[in-house]
């Protein structure tokens, strides 16, 4: 029997405050990226967007990510979550690592102040994973649970590594340049965690949402060793022979990994018993178009020979995947769990229970919040593409106004009355 | 001739009630979503019911359990009652009734 707890005070109050929280940064992030269009015309490798990435990765992704899996690991696991206080402790560490942090990028203050903001990021990290992995084991090891806790070591390793490029900034001591650590960085980062902990959790959510028969996991174990052998090649490659040359091939064998997991995916969606989608599984589902685009993306950054396009690509690439891929699915899947707990929270006495989770929040807002994204984004993509600021700041705008309708109806779940 | 038994009507009538019980997500109730396998009633035993969920490890599956508790509880005050939560045989859509299937929108 699953005994999630979630009408415990504590355990409400700390995953709504990792939603707020994230949709407070990605407001933040959408504000950043309309001050700053122009850095979107440039090299990746600048202040302004190493500080929205961060933002957009930690603070908006990873922050959403951390509360929904503190509401969904032991969904997986059967479990308690192991400390619900040592969960609090972390998020302050993350929050304020990640505030620090992106305002050293923003004026790139590579000084103390980063070198203070890197290592206390690192400790919430390390304190989400205690919390991850303390958290009772299956009983019967799930492929779901083996992506997560893997998941999570690469977002272990993502953070040494960046906090290793950040004493690099003043006490150089890394062998090779800057920008080969940040291609490991980036790599291990969104593939290594994001990706890994998305297949995760979504491998055991969808078929559950969409009511699907059950399916064969075999596509999602050869997902899981494509994936983590890929990683683990890209990684001693860049560190132990000091080479990114061949990292276009191991992408491929990760390639090869995301393609088993949407057919999965795909399987799950065929044989739904659920016909007409809700409007937050029709987003989940849009989210896996993204991921495919971004392998397209990803594979003609290598094919171009040129230097500027490559640069363009690159671009693009990061957008795909965090403002692309992770933002939609997230938006979909906020309105799937977040009324969830909410609800259980507020309708705990079984004669208030007429009124379901979704009528928590704005149908109507969530359907119009997807043309104003989906134009914004494409919009915005284009603006990098033909490197043209017009468009960039009509994105922009776009993204603002998105960030905002998310921002009131997440609000609406949590101060929803009955 | 009674058609049924003492037992039998009160079994129907649990039958009934627990169309009160919604799964949360789907928003139908659990008979017509066919995840009651069996309703029993003794007068040793009182009631005893069998039930699985649409898929194991469902975050919902506490909130079902809880709400059967309440219902019973409501309204069958002269027996105690056990619920149990099974996974054999494996819920799948032929389980729905034809009301939860035109609910669901399924063909």
């Amino acid at each position: 029997m699953i005994n999630l707890d979630l009408s415990s005070r504590l355990s409400f109050r700390l995953i709504s405050l990792h939603y707020i929280t994230a949709t407070i940064n990605f407001f933040i992030a959408s504000i950043l990226i309309l001050c700053s269009v122009e850095s979107f015309l440039g090299h990746y490798f600048n202040p302004r967007l190493l500080s929205i990435t961060h933002i957009l990765a930690l603070g908006w992704g990873g922050i959403m990510i951390f509360g929904a899996l503190y509401q969904l690991l032991p969904v997986i696991v059967n479990s308690k979550l192991y400390n619900i206080k040592l969960g609090f402790v972390a998020f302050v560490f993350i929050l304020l690592g990640v505030f620090l942090l992106s305002f050293c990028f923003w004026s790139f203050n590579v000084g103390v102040l980063m070198q203070i903001a890197a290592p206390i990021l690192l400790i919430g990290v390390f304190l989400f994973s205690i919390n991850v992995f303390m958290t009772s084991a299956p009983k019967k090891k799930t492929i779901e649970y083996e992506f997560v806790v893997s998941a999570i070591l690469w977002l272990l390793v993502t953070c040494i590594v960046g906090v290793l490029m950040v004493f690099n900034f003043e006490y150089v001591f890394l062998s090779r340049e800057h920008l080969h650590y940040l291609t490991l960085h980036a790599h291990v980062g969104a593939f290594g965690f994001f990706l890994l902990l998305i297949i995760g959790v979504s491998s055991k959510l969808i078929p559950m949402f969409l009511l699907s028969t059950p399916i064969s996991n075999s596509s999602l174990v050869y997902s899981f060793y494509a994936i983590n052998l890929g990683l683990v090649l890209i990684l001693s490659d860049g560190f132990v022979f000091g080479s990114i040359d061949r990292i276009f091939f191991y992408a491929l064998l990760i390639f090869t990994g995301i393609l088993t997991y949407l057919y999965f995916i795909y399987s799950a969606y065929k044989s739904r018993v659920r016909r007409v989608l809700d409007i937050p599984m029709r987003k989940s589902m849009l989210a896996f178009i993204f991921i495919l685009l971004l392998v397209f993306f990803y594979i003609s950054t290598y094919a171009l020979g040129s230097i500027e396009y490559t640069f363009r690509f690159i671009v693009s690439t990061g957008l795909l995947f965090f403002m692309g891929f992770i933002s939609i699915l997230i938006f979909g899947q906020t309105f799937k769990t977040f009324p969830f707990i909410v609800w259980i929270a507020k309708f705990k006495d079984t004669k208030n229970r007429k009124i379901l989770p979704k009528d928590l929040y704005s149908e109507k807002l969530l359907q119009f919040q997807l043309p104003v994204f989906f134009i914004g984004f494409l919009v915005f993509l284009l603006g990098i593409l033909a490197q043209n600021i017009q468009l960039l700041y009509c994105g922009a705008i776009l993204f603002v106004i998105t960030a905002l309708l998310f921002f009131i109806n997440v609000m609406k779940i949590v101060l929803y009355k009955s | 001739m009674e058609l049924f038994s003492e037992a039998n009507k009160i079994e129907i009538d649990i039958y009934h009630s627990l169309k009160d019980v919604i799964d949360p997500e789907l928003g139908i109730n659990i008979i017509d979503l066919g995840l009651v396998y069996d309703i029993h009633y003794s007068f040793e035993k009182g009631i005893v019911i069998n039930l699985t969920l649409s898929s194991e490890g469902c975050p919902m599956g506490d909130v079902i359990l809880d709400d059967i508790k309440a219902v019973l509880k409501e309204k069958f005050t002269f027996c105690d009652s056990q619920v149990n939560l099974i996974w054999e045989p494996k819920w799948h859509s032929g389980f729905i009734t034809p009301a939860g299937k035109k609910a669901l929108n399924l063909n």
